[in-house]
């Protein structure tokens, strides 16, 4: 990174962060469901490496990746749990922004400007890839999977989440979340790359990793509140893979 | 995968589960923390007694545990339930149910649970397919589509294929998955131990009821040459403290009173133990990869018998449907036809219960009187005698 900083794109930077972590702002969706993605990601993780969630540090020695960090909302959690985190955006404004907030929390995150495949080439490898609501936005869903795979280490864990193709989560994903409530810019997501539960168990496969569980996130309009379900993977839901090679516990 | 089925809790439920799976073929972990108390005197032995109505009975046999206990068992041929709800301490009203009115077997065989836990116990040494690990606790439960981990309190984990939650009615296992219960208390606590009496039972289970709750003798064998029973004397928390209080002595005279004398004088033949009464029922019956059997499913209070074979119907339909689909053991089409099987049934058995028990605590008179009516025109009419009765005999579905 650049030693030349200046001070007035510090400060816009840190305005953008504080607009990320705006739990009523622009990325309010991502705040609400929040909880609930959180408490997926780190059940998995402490069940996969046998951690103990209620002691301090869990994570301690895991390296995690996460893919599409944004302004570090999954980052920052996970390195407070002891990880030790790289966070990486193919928008390089994100980057600035993470680093920014990461530096007011007092943690120590490495976020690039870079891509899954590139990582890859790279021969960068994890315990733990998130993959987080990226899946449905790539051109490719096969390669960047396989990409994904190759950035674990063998028995690593890739975490997967995007939302289902059906009438549902087009009324709920498009017309809901982004025309009716406003929670997303108009055209965030195109439906038709929407990816059922099934297809993306395929698609995991056929890049190599092997599927392991498969949970949904259900809104809930009267309590306003997301839940995990295994049940109701119809809009929202997420995924565990593993890389097969090696043995976790 | 290390196990087909683990199980949490190694009590009566616990252990006839894994009797009954590990016979089907299932390779079977069961954990308890405790280890079982197997004798009578020791401290922490469970005094209370088990009736094992027709279809449990039927149930052991199956499963093979029967002939282990069989010589231990006290055939029940009547049910006796007696109001005493008068002005003084008296059986005004006496119906009786004879067993041989509706089939050609006893009602029931009743048997004292830490003789149950020893002889259950050494039937699972002599079964291949079963470990039995007592004093290891589970401490966590971590489950994904195809397998369950169970972290246990030696710092192992185990994975398997299903859990099945017999761990009680505080129950880890269903407390992991965030399964809620709803409970309802009644402000009674149970008094269970052992005595002896002059007059033979003469295989009749007697209820007497007066106030606050029943007061139930249940035959055991003899003990030391004399007639022994079981019983569960159920009334106000405050009273049951104050009791447990008493020297012997005058524990014996206030309950040979309670029982109405109508086993001569009553002595005791056990320490005294002290259960809180409450009804509870789990909001559902499964999570992903666990299935809630016995009181962490569904706690009733000591009356006719109902909670503990309820539980081993649990048991039952868990095992058969294992049997049809083995290779689906714990997957959610198998756990959700578990619960449809179940929760009606138990649904209404808990209802039910909560009502009869609210009944037999009316302490007001006119009340007490209505009961003692009710009992005896309920009890004349034919059709709802055997209808009762085979109800009581837990074969109503």
């Amino acid at each position: 990174m650049t030693t030349t900083v200046d001070a007035g794109e510090i400060a816009k930077f840190e305005a953008m962060a504080a607009e990320w972590w705006d739990p009523n702002g622009k990325f309010k969706p991502l705040h609400m469901m929040n909880p609930v993605r959180l408490d997926y990601i780190t059940t998995q993780i402490a069940g996969e490496y046998d951690r103990q969630l209620g002691t301090e540090r869990p994570f301690e020695g895991l390296r995690i990746l996460d893919i599409g960090c944004g302004g570090g909302l999954l980052c920052e959690p996970m390195a407070r749990l002891g990880a030790d985190v790289v966070g990486v955006d193919a928008a390089a404004r994100n980057i600035p922004v993470a680093e920014a907030h990461a530096r007011q929390s007092g943690l120590d995150i490495d976020y690039r400007h870079t891509t899954a495949e590139a990582m890859a080439e790279a021969g960068e490898q994890f315990d733990v890839v998130l993959n987080m609501e990226v899946v449905e936005h790539v051109s490719d869903p096969l390669a960047y999977l396989t990409a994904c795979r190759q950035l674990l280490k063998p028995g690593g864990l890739h975490l997967c989440s995007t939302i289902n193709r059906n009438p549902k989560s087009f009324a709920m994903a498009i017309v809901g979340a982004e025309y009716v409530m406003r929670w997303l810019p108009k055209g965030t997501h195109e439906w038709s790359k929407f990816i059922t539960p099934e297809e993306l168990y395929d698609l995991m496969t056929r890049a190599g990793l092997k599927p392991v569980d498969r949970k949904g996130y259900v809104f809930n309009p009267v309590s306003w509140k997301w839940s995990i379900s295994d049940r109701d993977l119809s809009v929202n839901y997420v995924t565990a893979a593993l890389k097969p090679g090696g043995s976790a516990c | 995968m290390d196990y087909d089925i683990t199980i949490s809790g190694g009590g009566i439920a616990g252990l006839t589960a894994a009797a009954a799976f590990a016979q089907a073929g299932f390779r079977t972990l069961v954990v308890d923390p405790a280890p079982p108390v197997t004798e009578r005197e020791a401290e922490g032995s469970d005094l209370r007694s088990t009736a094992f109505l027709q279809p449990a009975q039927s149930f052991l046999e199956e499963v093979g545990l029967w002939p282990r206990l069989a010589e231990y068992a006290m055939p029940l041929q009547t049910m006796r339930i007696v109001d005493a709800g008068g002005e003084t301490a008296e059986a005004r009203a006496v119906k009786d149910f004879a067993a041989s009115e509706i089939s050609d077997k006893p009602f029931g065989w009743n048997l004292p649970n830490w003789l149950l836990r020893r002889e259950m116990a050494t039937r699972l040494g002599e079964l291949a397919q079963v470990d039995f690990r007592p004093g290891t606790a589970t401490t966590g439960l971590f489950t994904r589509e195809g397998e369950a981990r169970v972290s246990l309190s030696d710092g192992s984990r185990v994975t398997t294929r299903l859990v099945i939650a017999a761990d009680g009615r505080n129950s880890p296992m269903r407390q992991a998955a965030g399964i809620r219960v709803k409970t309802t208390r009644f402000g009674q606590k149970a008094l269970a131990f052992a005595v002896t009496h002059a007059i033979p039972h003469n295989n009749v289970s007697t209820e007497i009821h007066r106030t606050g709750g029943p007061f139930t003798l249940v035959p055991l064998p003899d003990h030391q040459g004399r007639p022994s029973s079981a019983v569960v004397w159920m009334d106000a928390g405050p009273e049951q403290a104050r009791r447990m209080a008493l020297s012997p002595e005058a524990f014996e005279a206030e309950m040979s009173e309670r029982s109405c004398h109508l086993f001569g004088p009553l002595a005791l033949a056990s320490r005294r133990t002290l259960w809180p009464i409450i009804a509870q029922e789990a909001e559902r019956l499964t999570g992903q990869r666990l299935a809630l059997v016995a009181e962490a499913a569904h706690v009733v209070p000591p009356i006719g018998a109902q909670g503990l074979n309820m539980s081993l119907k649990d048991m039952a339909v868990l095992r058969d449907l294992a049997l049809d689909a083995p290779d689906r053991l714990g997957d959610a089409g198998m756990l959700d036809a578990y619960h449809r099987r179940r929760v009606t049934d138990i649904r209404a058995r808990v209802a039910g219960i909560t009502a009869l028990n609210r009944v037999s605590q009316m302490s007001a008179h006119p009340l007490r009187d209505m009961r003692a009516k009710g009992l005896d025109m309920l009890y004349s009419l034919k059709p709802v005698r055997a209808s009762l009765m085979k109800l009581g005999l837990g074969a109503s579905d």
